[in-house]
């Protein structure tokens, strides 16, 4: 090949570039407190037929902290039936997880907002929460999956009675239960 | 002013607005890189155990890029890689649009509030994705 080939040239340097990139970008996740695994873990959860991979995208550390707590649970789905039994005797958290237009617009009464792109490991609400207290997360419906990725964050966090559920909102509303509207619980 | 001359300012005032851009969209990527590779997920077109090396990679790709536009070394592989990467970010963003995707755009901040995928960050894109290959056409044969 010819060295004066600007095609070549272009190509050579391309690569030189990403080389150094991916160099670079090697060591300093290596030594930054903020560094990730190379492969993204994640966790496997099962509903219906489906499988469904749920990533973690927590740093080294937080999952070297983590490894040392023990057990690990999986969350697991509920029906709605037995979401109403926990709302009417107040048994559980409510954690709604889709945006704060929707939640605003409606949800399930005493409800708490956390959007799952708006989550954070470290959150205030949550560490004040006993770790053994039951929790239910919900999204739209069988459509959406924040219900189940936000589960499975919190039993990494240590929560050890986490339920999705699936139906969501949708089957909330169409059965005809109880909703709040407003940005408040 | 002679032509060439004005070609020449033209493509060294691109260089250096792309090149300031892509070291100013690499920065939040670099600091926050679970929030990142969360953007890269929500896009849902790679595999889950490939979203963390991109997420860690990406970012000093545009680093790259950035410095060497510039400092002006190696302008033309680093306007064809720049125009690549735009080209793949603006192909993501419009899956993302037809798909009803309201996911964060990633693109300079990290920031949710108003970066949102959007037909506005495709016209951005594709502005410098035009200023890219202009850099790639003008410095081919130097």
């Amino acid at each position: 090949m010819n060295p004066t080939n600007p095609i070549f040239r272009i190509f050579y340097r391309s690569v030189c570039i990403f080389m150094i990139a991916l160099c670079c970008s090697l060591l300093f996740n290596l030594i930054s407190p903020k560094g990730l695994p190379l492969i993204t873990s994640y966790r496997k959860i099962s509903i219906g037929d489906k499988t469904h991979k749920i990533p973690l995208f927590q740093t080294r550390s937080f999952r070297k902290d983590k490894s040392s707590t023990g057990q690990v649970h999986v969350p697991e789905e509920i029906q709605l039936k037995n979401v109403l039994f926990h709302y009417e005797n107040s048994s559980a958290i409510f954690i709604d997880t889709r945006n704060h237009e929707d939640y605003t617009e409606g949800h399930i009464p005493r409800a708490i907002s956390i959007p799952l792109e708006s989550f954070d490991f470290k959150s205030e609400i949550l560490s004040e929460l006993s770790k053994d207290q039951g929790i239910i997360t919900y999204c739209d419906g069988e459509e959406c999956s924040q219900s189940i990725d936000m589960a499975v964050y919190l039993e990494e966090l240590g929560f050890t009675n986490v339920y999705f559920f699936i139906e969501g909102w949708l089957e909330w509303q169409e059965s005809g239960y109880p909703i709040s509207e407003g940005d408040q619980p | 002013m002679k032509k060439t001359t004005v070609k020449s300012t033209i493509a060294i005032i691109i260089r250096l607005i792309l090149g300031f851009l892509f070291l100013y969209a690499s920065l939040d990527k670099i600091i926050y890189p679970s929030k990142f590779a969360e953007i890269i997920y929500n896009y849902r077109v790679l595999p889950v155990e490939l979203v963390n090396i991109c997420a860690i990679l990406v970012p000093w790709i545009e680093v790259f890029i950035g410095i060497m536009l510039l400092i002006g070394i190696w302008i033309d592989a680093s306007a064809f890689m720049l125009s690549s990467i735009t080209f793949v970010f603006t192909f993501l963003i419009i899956s993302a649009i037809f798909r009803g995707l309201n996911i964060e755009c990633g693109c300079f901040s990290l920031d949710a509030e108003g970066s949102l995928v959007s037909w506005k960050r495709v016209i951005e894109d594709i502005f410098i994705l035009i200023g890219g290959l202009y850099l790639v056409w003008f410095n081919w044969k130097r």
